[in-house]
């Protein structure tokens, strides 16, 4: 949604921010000529921003993006700073990223710490991407960068100083994931069967523990830019953490990422093949097809709870977002008819 | 249904006809996804008002029917139960508590869509 410049939050701290800005690029002074608020981002708020840098190694007309946080977050979201390391270690390994520029931990000049980042080109709308056939450039290309582009995430492995943050790699993150989200649901105080069943399900049918590499468990479409010719930046680096690197791709293929064209298996928009080979490819490893699609399974579990934690956002009364609160009712029962036909009785081992 | 909640759900199904009808086609972009939110919205809460506890009745008529229990158990201690049973594994691949599972969920999603 527009809000003017003059009304929005961000103008309000405008000469901090403005100091802040022409401190960290090497400038003489920052004039910011506009904020506006980006769409979408539940979690965060993202506000691009018109800068007229004077002097220094930017100088002249730039337009940046400032991410800092809504008013409330989810559990499981990474803190700004975090997010800040995680694209720099990104953009080292070489995936496509908006270049990490600023980070801001001094809550005097917004209150709340945020980073700054270039802009990347194009659009993460998956409504565009499902409806515009030519954008993103060659659909089966797109697949396939796109599987490539995880493997070079999955490339990062632990123990990194910088990511120190992520901890220790659970021993078993399918295990550990199931146990995550029963206290998720426990501590919302809801009650879903067909959830508790598929979680079961997960416990009873989990894969065997591979090297852990750093997952981004929100790779999916829009998580990422394109425009007319191709990829132009990963997004959304705030639920990242040492995992099992099977469970991106379960992420990226299930079916509740493919919006309206279930019939592509890699997120809506190409062959599930063309994006296995790019991730093969770029990896050097074979993709466990098995397990995949069981980190699918679990992606409508996670999905799930995660839609249930954002509309408990609202009803908390912390936060007025209609978007929020739609998200709570509309998609847990949908997601629960999607894990029941993926964990049906003769699907249970030992039950053939 | 009941005379009141059969006015209120009547009363948010002509909202939102009014909406579809009458406002959606004059709106593009940002605004339009918004008032498509609101419908949405008064959508669900229609159906929610109209469905007058019948949802909860099915599920309850479900879970009894699938799996043996004191016939004491409300819907809530009933469903507690079951979520134990579940964590503990002592209702893995139940062909009739799934059946009964699959049931349910397909009511909700018809009261989501």
């Amino acid at each position: 949604m527009t809000v003017e410049f003059a009304d929005n939050s961000l103008a309000k701290n405008r000469p901090a921010l403005e100091h802040f800005l022409a401190e960290a690029s090497g400038a003489e002074a920052v004039t910011l000529e506009d904020a506006s608020a980006l769409t979408g981002g539940a979690i965060q708020e993202n506000w691009l921003l018109d800068l007229r840098v004077h002097g220094g190694p930017r100088a002249g007309h730039q337009q940046v993006v400032l991410r800092t946080d809504a008013a409330s977050g989810v559990a499981v979201s990474r803190s700004r700073a975090e997010e800040f390391a995680l694209l720099k270690a990104a953009l080292g390994a070489g995936v496509t990223v908006p270049e990490p520029l600023w980070l801001c931990e001094d809550l005097q000049v917004l209150g709340k710490t945020f980073y700054v980042m270039a802009r990347a080109e194009g659009t993460a709308a998956p409504h565009r991407l499902m409806k515009e056939a030519d954008l993103g450039g060659q659909r089966e290309r797109l697949a396939e960068r796109l599987g490539g582009e995880l493997a070079k995430i999955h490339g990062i492995r632990p123990p990194r100083a910088e990511l120190g943050f992520l901890g220790t790699p659970a021993a078993q993150p399918a295990l550990a994931a199931v146990m995550r989200y029963r206290d998720y649901l426990d501590r919302l105080e809801v009650r879903s069967l067909a959830l508790e069943w598929g979680l079961r399900w997960c416990e009873s049918h989990a894969p065997p523990s591979r090297n852990a590499v750093l997952v981004h468990q929100d790779f999916r479409t829009g998580n990422y830019m394109v425009d007319r010719q191709g990829l132009t930046a990963i997004l959304d680096w705030e639920f990242c953490d040492w995992g099992d690197p099977m469970s991106d791709l379960g992420w990226f293929c299930a079916k509740c990422w493919r919006y309206a064209h279930p019939e592509l298996e890699a997120g809506g928009i190409g062959s599930r093949e063309a994006f296995y080979r790019g991730y093969e490819e770029g990896s050097g490893e074979a993709v466990d097809a098995e397990a995949v699609a069981y980190w699918e399974v679990m992606a409508h579990i996670r999905w799930a709870v995660i839609a249930l934690q954002q509309g408990a956002r609202t009803q908390a009364g912390a936060e007025d977002s209609l978007e929020l609160a739609l998200t709570g009712w509309l998609y847990p029962p949908l997601l629960e008819r999607e894990i029941l036909r993926c964990t049906a009785p003769s699907s249970w081992r030992g039950t053939s | 249904m009941r005379g009141r909640e059969a006015d209120v759900a009547r009363l948010l199904s002509l909202a939102g006809q009014e909406i579809t009808e009458s406002v959606m086609p004059q709106l593009t972009g940002d605004t339009r996804y918004r008032i498509r939110l609101v419908l949405n919205a008064l959508r669900l809460a229609g159906a929610s008002v109209a469905d007058a506890g019948k949802l909860d009745d099915l599920r309850f008529a479900q879970l009894r029917g699938a799996v043996p229990a004191e016939p004491t158990l409300d819907l809530d201690a009933l469903e507690a139960r079951l979520q134990t049973s579940l964590r503990a594994g002592d209702l893995d691949a139940e062909a009739a508590l799934y059946d009964a599972l699959v049931i349910i969920a397909e009511a909700r999603e018809l009261l989501a869509k």
